[in-house]
């Protein structure tokens, strides 16, 4: 596949601090990255690298076949960015400051007109439309700073912490949207702290911590190589311990007046349908699900194996 | 040059100068109280003295006229034939013009300290930089859109003042007096030189202060020369005569010139990033 993003060994200081270490992430056309880390790890650096707002000081950056730092504007003219603080302008309305924006990336009168309403309308912003930025909500600016990512079509989309104070039905629908775009082709760099979100929408991971990459793959891929032990919920009526093979490990959790509930630890995925069957054959099971699940639990998994 | 992009940001700046009463008011205001309280309270006083005015500052005064060198201004000010209204003359026409100037450079100031610091302040600058829009068109933009308005309010103030002079000073100079052509070298050579100037230092200023306030407190620096000018007018020092007015003012262009060349080499995305962070 081609790759629309190459970042080749990049390192990036600030005075002492050192923000990315010899970084490498190649992202193809139409994916959707999810590029994970705790606070401080350089993923807001990486965006700001990746469009050119800064320089790397070693290592090279290729965007859409173009050095970040010679043709930053060619790179910056086919990219939108919702950064962390999704600024806008206070003193204009919402339609105001999507046309502001559309000038700047270079849209005609009537095109932009037409792609801010039909943002706006998309974003469940019509009505406010008029509304100074200034009095919005957080959740508010945050769709009306991905309404302005978006108004000049951009090929890639770089969304920093895209749902965090957004409200779960607004979550949703924005994932569902940049699902649909990704459909269109539209590839997707998203920095976020939510695991469970970036598990089904994002279709590779990077992780980063103390600006390098510890890990990157698909979820396959990565839960192929850290397959490791699976902790179970069991909400149950009957005598468990018994019943329990030898190599689930039991821990009791507090249940409720109708049933009683465990936590059991496999060592492998691969023992858990052995557990559940002999489970099953001698106390009544309600619930069975894993709650050390997919993402989230490799992320801890990654982060302590590379330690 | 991306033209309709500065043209948006121009427009963005100085709708939120609009929108802010605290930037605007003081921006009429201050103009306002200079263009017309000063030459009504400077006329009342000359023509209610009648024909002879004694006293300390008079002497002072004449001493001024007196050591002017013989040429277009001392004429100027002797073709009338009464003394208040050779004194008069000198204060509405010369004397005011250095002070005349703190309205480009405070109105620059001012709006320049908001654009700049303020946009640094509010976090917008990051979003800007992360549109296509070249660093160049970017300082120019933000240079245009200090250095219009403050182009325009005072050219307003000259307008104004001139009318008073020329409205409640008909009768006692016995004749329009303005504009002379010193007005016009004021207003169209040497402000629009001296509010590039304020604009350019607070782009500096800017760069390396956290918020508007900062700026706003620094770019007093802009002032004190113009002071330094009015004070060197009124003892004698220095007379500005339209030559030169006309050098000062071209001086003042060509140190612009440098300070923006300097600012665009100077302020890379990277440079103007940090500078907010
Ligand atoms: N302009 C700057 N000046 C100095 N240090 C900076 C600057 N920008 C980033 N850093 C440092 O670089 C490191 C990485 O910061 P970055 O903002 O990329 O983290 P992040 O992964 O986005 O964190 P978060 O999840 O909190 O948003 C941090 O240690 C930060 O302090
Ligand atoms: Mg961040």
């Amino acid at each position: 596949m081609e790759n629309l993003i190459t970042m080749d060994r990049v390192s990036k200081s600030f005075g002492h601090v050192r923000a990315l270490d010899q970084v490498s992430v190649s992202l193809g056309k139409g994916d959707i990255l999810g590029f994970l880390g705790p606070n401080a790890s350089g993923k807001t650096t990486t965006v700001r690298l990746l469009n050119g707002v800064i320089f790397p000081d070693d290592g090279v950056i290729r965007v859409m076949g173009y050095d970040s730092v010679k043709d930053g504007n060619e790179i910056r003219r086919r990219s939108g960015v919702l950064t962390e603080t999704a600024s806008l302008y206070d003193h204009m309305t919402a339609a105001e400051n999507l046309m502001f924006f559309a000038k700047l990336y270079g849209l005609a009168d009537d095109t932009a007109k037409k792609r801010s309403n039909d943002l706006l309308e998309r974003f469940h912003l019509s009505d406010r439309q008029k509304q100074k930025t200034g009095t919005f909500s957080t959740g508010l600016k945050k769709r009306l700073g991905i309404a302005k990512a978006l108004i000049h079509n951009p090929e890639i989309l770089y969304l920093d912490e895209p749902t965090s104070g957004l409200d779960p039905e607004s979550a949703r629908d924005l994932i569902r949207y940049i699902k649909e775009l990704n459909s269109g082709r539209l590839t997707v760099f998203v920095c976020t702290h939510n695991l469970a979100e970036a598990e089904h929408f994002c279709t590779r991971f990077v992780f980063l911590d103390k600006g390098r990459v510890i890990e990157g793959g698909t979820l396959t891929e990565l839960e192929a190589k850290y397959e490791g032990c699976v902790t179970l919920r069991v909400d149950y009526r009957g005598a468990i311990t018994a019943a329990l093979p030898k190599e689930a490990a039991f821990k009791p959790l507090s249940g409720n007046a109708s049933y009683d509930s465990a936590q059991l630890t496999v060592a492998t995925k691969k023992q858990v349908p052995a557990v559940i069957r002999a489970l099953a054959e001698k106390v009544d099971l309600y619930r069975v699900e894993q709650i050390n699940s997919g993402l989230e639990s490799l992320y801890f998994e990654i982060r302590r194996q590379a330690k | 040059m991306n033209r309709i992009a500065i043209k948006a940001i121009v427009k963005k700046d100085i709708d939120a100068i609009g929108s802010s009463i605290q930037m605007w008011l003081p921006m009429i205001l201050v103009p306002l109280i200079f263009v017309v309280v000063y030459p009504i309270i400077i006329l009342a006083s000359f023509q209610s003295g009648g024909n002879n005015i004694t006293g300390n500052g008079t002497e002072f005064l004449l001493k001024i006229i007196d050591t002017l060198p013989p040429g277009a201004i001392k004429g100027e000010i002797l073709a009338f034939p009464a003394l208040p209204q050779q004194i008069a003359y000198l204060f509405v026409n010369y004397l005011f013009s250095p002070l005349f100037m703190l309205i480009p450079v405070m109105v620059a100031s001012i709006i320049s300290a908001n654009s700049f610091a303020g946009e640094k302040e509010k976090k917008t600058l990051e979003t800007l930089l992360f549109s296509p829009i070249r660093e160049r068109d970017l300082l120019l933009a933000k240079v245009l859109a200090s250095f219009l308005p403050a182009q325009i309010i005072t050219i307003f103030s000259a307008l104004i003042y001139g009318a008073v002079i020329d409205i409640a000073g008909y009768r006692f100079f016995g004749s329009m007096i303005f504009p002379s052509g010193n007005w016009i070298l004021t207003v169209f050579w040497i402000s629009p030189a001296i509010s590039l100037l304020a604009v350019l230092i607070n782009v500096f200023i800017s760069a390396k202060v956290k918020g508007y306030q900062e700026a706003q407190q620094l770019s007093i620096i802009v002032i004190l020369p113009v002071i330094a000018l009015f004070i060197a007018q009124i003892t004698g020092f220095l007379f500005l005569g339209n030559l030169a007015s006309f050098l000062l003012g071209a001086a003042l262009f060509i140190l612009d010139a440098l300070c923006l060349r300097l600012a665009s080499k100077t302020f890379n995305r990277q440079k103007m990033f940090l500078s907010c962070h």
